[in-house]
């Protein structure tokens, strides 16, 4: 079964070429990671994936609904694509409630309050969130404003969700619980991942396959096993980018 | 829609250069030269005096440890808000040579008012806010290490401010001194009231005397505006040189000890609060409350100036300030929200030139634009003489002021908050209800109240563009003082005094402190 599949994505600003030609496919359910240093493109792949950018080239089907394809003229606006997803900066808006925030794609879709609150407070629980609904983003810490993000990605049972860099403004003690917290609520969910890290460790050890990146392109792609050996050669990320 | 500020500029220039033999025979003419060299003299002093005042002041109440700082940083910053033509009505009450209220205390004649030393003392005390504010800024991000470092090298108290704090603060102070530069060139309410007394006669003024003769002086008035834009234009200059940025965590600054001089300097800066900032505000304000201006035997007061309100005139002034001010703020805040948001959140070619030339009006003496308007707006569509032409200068004239507060707003929220909302599935009315409103809020709230406050109590273009049925509360005050009637026009005065403050402690509210002064 489908997941995503991106064929021949291409992308570049201004005239700075970030992605060449990208191909990849995902199995439903499955989890990859796009290992890599900054810039090189592994984040434009999954704004692209997610609509928030329009490739130059190429194409993207997301189960079997193809949301962009530029020789066709598709273009599925991201709101329409019901993808979920989580920003690096968490992108928790500060003037609403916890509650508010990880309910607002519910309310979007305009479901019936009672309905909604209750859909929501499940998936808070679930992220660990009980008992803070009521909580304004600045009264959360780091890795509480976090799992507000992810409680919002996952709030419509989106098929897909991705996840941009989610972990690194976290404490290293609590990046290995919450990568840990992602991996579990997925294998329960079932839903497809698309992760982006530039944390070699962290791939390795929350993903099925990886997809190592270099200067907008493909390096290597494997199970953790098959590629591991080039994830410690990929060059060493500076932790303050 | 900019075009309806870049225009007029362009047309004045053209006036001015089609009128060849004018041109050159307006500003070589004595006059000129005399009105030049006078806009200067009064340029240069007002300058230095404000840049004197607001530094020591903004020194004095960051890094010593002079009492009371809170309420001092909150009185000295008043007069900020305050129109200079209402500081010029003050002062003209307080110290005019024979009925003025400091003279009936100090003898007849001791202060004169008409006088370049009495305009530049009122100038100085409307501008020297720029100052104050801009060195404050300065000094509460430099890192206080530094002085705390030439401290323990051995240095002394006035060492440090001569070695260290004063090169921290010039930036600031060259910057401020540049803009108050340019606002007392532009001035036209206060040289007028107190210049035509003394004889004195600026750029600003004679450009209104010729344009005010009729059609046949717009050419010779035009010739001035070129001279006096070119005044506006020293400041950019100053201000194009590069200064470093002041960086370093603001942590708690070791205070100066004034020691023995600490209750000098207390008295002294009581002394300037209470001479230069509520003395004026009282003398308006009990003003409006005499029979005859100057008497302050309890007999002569009176209620019966309020009276004033329900003249014609005077009451259509109020409506139509309130009504203008209003409506320009609101289009400028949609003007202006759609320049900041082209500039803040695309990636439009061209655009630090499109807030560049929103800002230049801003920038532009206020009787030059005045001029270009109505050069601009007699033929085809003739708006000369109605309200919409008073609309147009108002909005042209603040937009900038308005696209920069919003400007600021947007720069604050992340692209990922929209982001996450589109993701969620929210677009077009919703994503702009739900997400952009409650977040940009705050900043164009803010943004309507930088222009309406001007606005309201705007003067030098109004009294130009203004006419019978169209009369401002600036214009219709400034007529009112020109014809004796100062206690009338004191009514005025307060009631501007009372709604620009009122406007202020609200936007203060509003915003949490962030706005306003």
């Amino acid at each position: 079964m489908n997941g995503v599949t991106c064929q021949g994505l291409t992308k570049s600003f201004d005239d700075n070429l970030v992605l060449k030609g990208f191909d990849l496919e995902i199995a439903r359910g499955e989890f990859v990671s796009l290992l890599g240093a900054s810039g090189c493109g592994k984040t434009t792949v999954l704004r692209l994936v997610a609509g928030l950018e329009e490739p130059d080239a190429g194409r993207v089907t997301v189960g079997e609904r193809v949301v962009v394809d530029v020789s066709e003229r598709v273009f599925v606006p991201p709101e329409a694509r019901r993808i979920g997803m989580v920003f690096q900066s968490y992108a928790v808006w500060p003037h609403m409630t916890v509650l508010e925030n990880a309910a607002y794609p519910l309310r979007v879709r305009g479901m019936a309050a009672k309905e909604r609150d209750e859909a929501t407070r499940r998936i808070l629980d679930l992220v660990g969130l009980a008992g803070l609904e009521a909580r304004k983003p600045s009264q959360l810490s780091g890795g509480q404003q976090q799992r507000v993000a992810l409680a919002r990605g996952l709030v419509m049972q989106p098929d897909v969700l991705l996840l941009d860099e989610p972990l690194s403004n976290l404490d290293a003690k609590l990046r290995v619980r919450m990568r840990r917290d992602i991996r579990r609520i997925q294998e329960q969910t079932g839903f497809t991942v698309l992760y982006v890290t530039h944390d070699q460790e962290e791939a390795l050890e929350i993903s099925d396959r990886l997809v190592i990146m270099e200067a907008g392109e493909v390096l290597a792609l494997g199970t953790p096993d098959e590629v591991r050996d080039h994830a410690f050669m990929a060059p060493e990320e500076d932790a303050h980018a | 829609m900019l075009l309806l500020g870049i225009l007029p500029l362009i047309l004045v220039a053209l006036k001015a250069a089609g009128a060849g033999g004018v041109f050159l025979e307006t500003v070589t003419a004595p006059e000129a030269w005399d009105a030049t060299l006078a806009t200067l003299q009064l340029s240069v002093g007002t300058t230095l005096l404000a840049v004197g005042l607001g530094t020591s002041l903004a020194w004095l109440t960051t890094r010593t440890d002079l009492p009371w700082k809170g309420f001092f940083r909150g009185t000295l910053t008043i007069p900020y808000i305050i129109p200079p033509y209402i500081a010029a009505v003050a002062w003209i009450t307080l110290a005019n040579p024979s009925v003025g209220l400091l003279n009936q205390l100090l003898g007849e004649g001791a202060l004169n008012i008409y006088s370049m030393t009495g305009l530049t003392w009122v100038l100085a005390l409307s501008f020297y806010p720029y100052v104050f504010l801009t060195v404050r800024a300065a000094l509460e991000s430099a890192d206080p290490s530094l002085e705390d470092a030439a401290r323990m090298s051995g240095a002394g108290t006035w060492r440090v401010l001569k070695d260290v704090s004063l090169p921290l603060m010039r930036p600031a102070m060259i910057a401020s001194g540049g803009l108050v530069f340019m606002a007392t060139a532009s001035a036209f309410g206060a040289p007028m009231l107190i210049g035509n007394s003394a004889r004195l006669h600026f750029l600003s003024t004679n450009i209104y005397d010729a344009a005010a003769s009729g059609l046949g002086g717009m050419a010779q008035a035009s010739s001035l505006a070129c001279l006096l834009f070119i005044f506006a234009l020293v400041p950019m200059l100053l201000r194009a040189r590069h200064y470093a940025v002041l960086t370093g965590k603001a942590s708690r600054p070791t205070l100066v000890r004034l020691g023995r001089a600490r209750r000098w300097v207390l008295g002294a800066v009581t002394s300037f609060v209470a001479i230069g900032i509520l003395l004026p505000a009282l003398a308006v304000a009990v003003t409006s409350f005499l029979r005859t201006a100057g008497d302050l035997r309890p007999g002569n007061f009176t209620l019966d100036n309020f009276g004033a309100l329900r003249e014609a005139a005077n009451g259509r002034a109020i409506l139509n300030s309130f009504g203008l001010a209003a409506v320009a703020a609101t289009a400028a805040v949609v003007l202006g929200g759609l320049i900041a948001w082209v500039q803040v959140k695309t990636r439009t070619r061209g655009r630090t030139w499109l807030s560049g030339l929103a800002a230049l009006p801003l920038a532009t003496p206020g009787t030059v634009l005045a001029l270009g308007l109505i050069l601009a707006w007699t033929t085809p569509l003739r708006l000369t003489g109605t309200l919409a032409i008073l609309l147009v200068a108002y909005v042209a004239k603040y937009v900038a002021l308005a696209a920069r507060s919003i400007g600021e707003g947007l720069g604050t929220v992340d692209d990922a908050l929209p982001e996450a909302a589109r993701v969620s599935g929210a677009k077009g009315v919703f994503l702009l209800r739900t997400i952009w409103v409650p977040l940009v809020l705050p900043s164009v709230v803010a943004g309507w109240f930088l222009v309406f406050m001007p606005a309201f109590s705007e003067l030098t273009m109004s009294v130009l563009l203004a006419d019978t049925g169209t009369e401002t509360i600036g214009t219709q005050l400034y007529k009112l003082r020109d014809y004796g009637s100062p206690t009338a026009a004191s009514v005025l005065a307060t009631v501007v005094l009372a709604l620009v403050i009122g406007s202020n402690l609200l936007l203060r509210r509003l915003s949490g402190g962030r706005y306003g002064v």
